[in-house]
């Protein structure tokens, strides 16, 4: 009786303990799985994030790149499925990571930028340096090094240069204040036939000039007025009747600009720009509103440099309203260390060129305070406009903007 | 009855007396092993479910299903505290669906008081919100939620912090058993009674910020 007993005991112990071994075992194979399940989520967006990279990367060396090799296998079997897609101007890529039995999904939108985009963008910076007085309100982009000395300012999105960061000082006393994107190392080439294919779009809907060595154009709101000779009269036409996609160029010409501007413009030539007077825009955008419902936009393209006429109207200030752009040259002041001091260059616009030109000359006293002693002091503001609206054929990057991720 | 029959009964006294210490020790030993088990299990699920929505709306932080409405970087994320964040994101409609609707909205991310009524003294409410609507939540056992934020430098900002600059975000996360096992008992220490989880998102860059 008690051997039965003791038996029953035993058996009931075990029942009871088996029971308890059996729950915990759940507890930890629970705890485990959603361990795993967690780990293959993250696996999967990771391959999927890869997938993203991959496309990105061959859309920058090949705007019509397709993924031909999709599915790829990556950490799996044809486990990354690649996709892109245009939707006008929007390129779609979209990337399906698989690890184990979990999916995930990133739909990346991109688009081309355009050089109109950049407040500042160069090639060669030369010895300039970008001081603390010195703030840039939107996209900037130099090829070279950035040299900053006493914390510069860059507000616009996105900051980025291929060369080094070179500290005037050191980085405690000269940091730049950058808000919103950085990328360093990363190199956009100016590209060598921007003014070739403005040429192009201005034979197929616009206006070539040719045969003189010289152009002056005055814009007067809905008309454009021309001449080659500077003691020549004015021909006064309409400016759609002109050029109605928008483009003139000036072929083996130097092209003299001024006057008030209506509606979308790209102007420019195969030699140098010179800006003899004020060139604005007839309903003048807040620069800072990127949604200013002003229709008004001028691009100015040079193959070598967009030049400020030392000359008369040009000696108490200069009023520019435009995106330039020099391929081979740079923006600047000519005569800029012999000219009479000339007060400001206002520009509501962006600079884009090949190498960074001098618009004056200045003396610093021995209280730091910086005095003009010949040519222009700056004010240049980011038109926002150029955001999102581009002048006529104005030079693309070549590369692709993000403009969501999604995942 | 003689002497030999009372020591059989002061000994199956014994014996069973022993047994029934036995047998209780080791059923709050099993309790508490089991609780344990339990409360390492749902504090660990917990984290994870709250991980699958951060990292689902931090990574979202910017994005809008239209084009012409997407913001400026600077502009994406319109508050930032140690323990709170506001920032512009495109809601789906239906839990089920992936996309966005194409209308942005303001998502708050905020840590509240320390709840009343729980063992756990430290555990408090992640409200998620909608800009507009009410603060629902559930506890989930949140004792820790803070968020540091860099620069494009990779320097830490310090606060107030100016959401134009930050570029990446480190998110820590701290979970822990709204009950816990014995929490009266005042010779534990409170990571024995309330199991803990924690998780750490390093320099979380938002790729719509750094897009």
């Amino acid at each position: 009786m008690g051997g039965k007993a003791a038996l029953l005991l035993v058996l009931g112990f075990s029942s009871i303990m088996l029971m308890v071994a059996l729950n915990m075992n759940s507890v930890s194979s629970m705890a485990i799985e959603n361990s795993a399940g967690h780990f293959e989520e993250s696996a999967a967006k990771e391959i999927a994030r890869s997938g993203i990279n991959i496309a990105a990367t061959n859309l920058s060396r090949n705007s019509s790149w397709t993924p031909s090799g999709s599915p790829y296998s990556y950490m799996g079997t044809n486990n990354l499925k690649i996709s892109v897609s245009d939707v006008g101007s929007v390129k779609i890529v979209t990337s399906i990571g698989t690890y184990q039995d979990t999916s995930k999904l990133i739909e990346v939108k991109m688009q081309m930028k355009s050089f109109s985009e950049y407040a500042y963008f160069s090639n060669i910076e030369g010895s300039i340096w970008w001081t603390g007085d010195d703030s840039v309100w939107g996209p900037f982009h130099t090829n070279d090094d950035m040299q900053v000395q006493g914390h510069p300012y860059f507000a616009g999105s996105p900051t980025s240069h291929a060369g080094t960061m070179n500290y005037y000082t050191n980085k405690s006393s000269d940091e730049p204040t950058i808000i919103g994107t950085y990328t360093p190392g990363i190199t956009i080439d100016i590209p060598t036939d921007g003014i070739t294919a403005l040429a192009t779009s201005a034979s197929g809907g616009g206006y070539v000039f040719s045969g003189n060595s010289d152009v002056y154009l005055e814009f007067a709101g809905d008309s454009i007025k021309y001449k080659f000779n500077s003691s020549d009269p004015y021909t006064t036409v309409l400016g759609s009747d002109l050029a109605a996609n928008g483009v003139i160029y000036a072929e083996n010409a130097d092209l003299h600009i001024e006057g008030t501007v209506k509606d979308k413009w790209s102007i420019g030539g195969n030699q140098s720009v010179y800006l003899d007077d004020d060139i604005v825009y007839s309903d003048v955008p807040d620069p800072m509103d990127e949604d200013d419902s002003s229709n008004d936009l001028l691009g100015i393209m040079a193959k070598d440099d967009v030049i400020i006429t030392n000359n008369t109207a040009n000696q108490s200030d200069i009023n520019i309203h435009a995106a330039i752009y020099c391929e081979d040259g740079g923006f600047k002041a000519e005569d800029y260390s012999s000219r009479p001091t000339s007060g400001h260059i206002n520009l509501i616009g962006g600079i884009t060129h090949e190498q960074r030109g001098a618009v004056g000359t200045f003396s610093v006293s021995r209280r730091g305070v910086k005095t003009l002693s010949s040519g222009f002091d700056k004010n240049y503001k980011y038109d926002s406009r150029l955001k999102r609206i581009v002048p006529p054929y104005f030079p693309s990057t070549n590369t692709f903007e993000i403009l969501s991720w999604l995942e | 009855m003689g002497f030999s029959t009372l020591l059989d009964i002061l000994g199956a006294m014994l014996i069973g007396g022993l047994m029934l210490l036995t047998i209780n020790t080791m059923n709050k030993s099993t309790a508490e092993t089991s609780s344990n088990f339990h409360s390492d299990l749902i504090a660990q699920q917990n984290l994870v479910s709250i991980v699958q929505l951060i990292e689902h709306d931090f990574t979202r932080i910017g994005y809008c299903e239209d084009v012409d409405s997407i913001l400026n970087p600077q502009e994406m994320i319109t508050e930032a505290d140690s323990t709170s964040i506001t920032f512009w994101t495109d809601l789906a409609t239906d839990a089920s669906e992936f996309r966005g609707d194409g209308i942005k909205e303001k998502l708050t991310y905020e840590l509240g008081p320390d709840i009343i009524g729980t063992p756990n003294p430290d555990d408090k409410i992640l409200y998620r919100y909608k800009e507009g609507t009410t603060k629902d939540a559930s506890n989930l056992g949140i004792t820790k939620f803070a968020l540091t934020y860099y620069d494009n430098m990779k320097n830490e900002l310090t606060h107030p912090i100016d959401p134009t600059l930050i570029a990446s975000i480190q998110i820590d996360l701290r979970v822990e058993d709204c009950y816990g096992y014995d929490s009266d008992n005042t010779e534990k220490t409170h990571e024995e009674i309330f199991p803990t989880v924690f998780w750490r998102q390093i320099r979380m860059a938002t790729k719509n910020i750094s897009r």
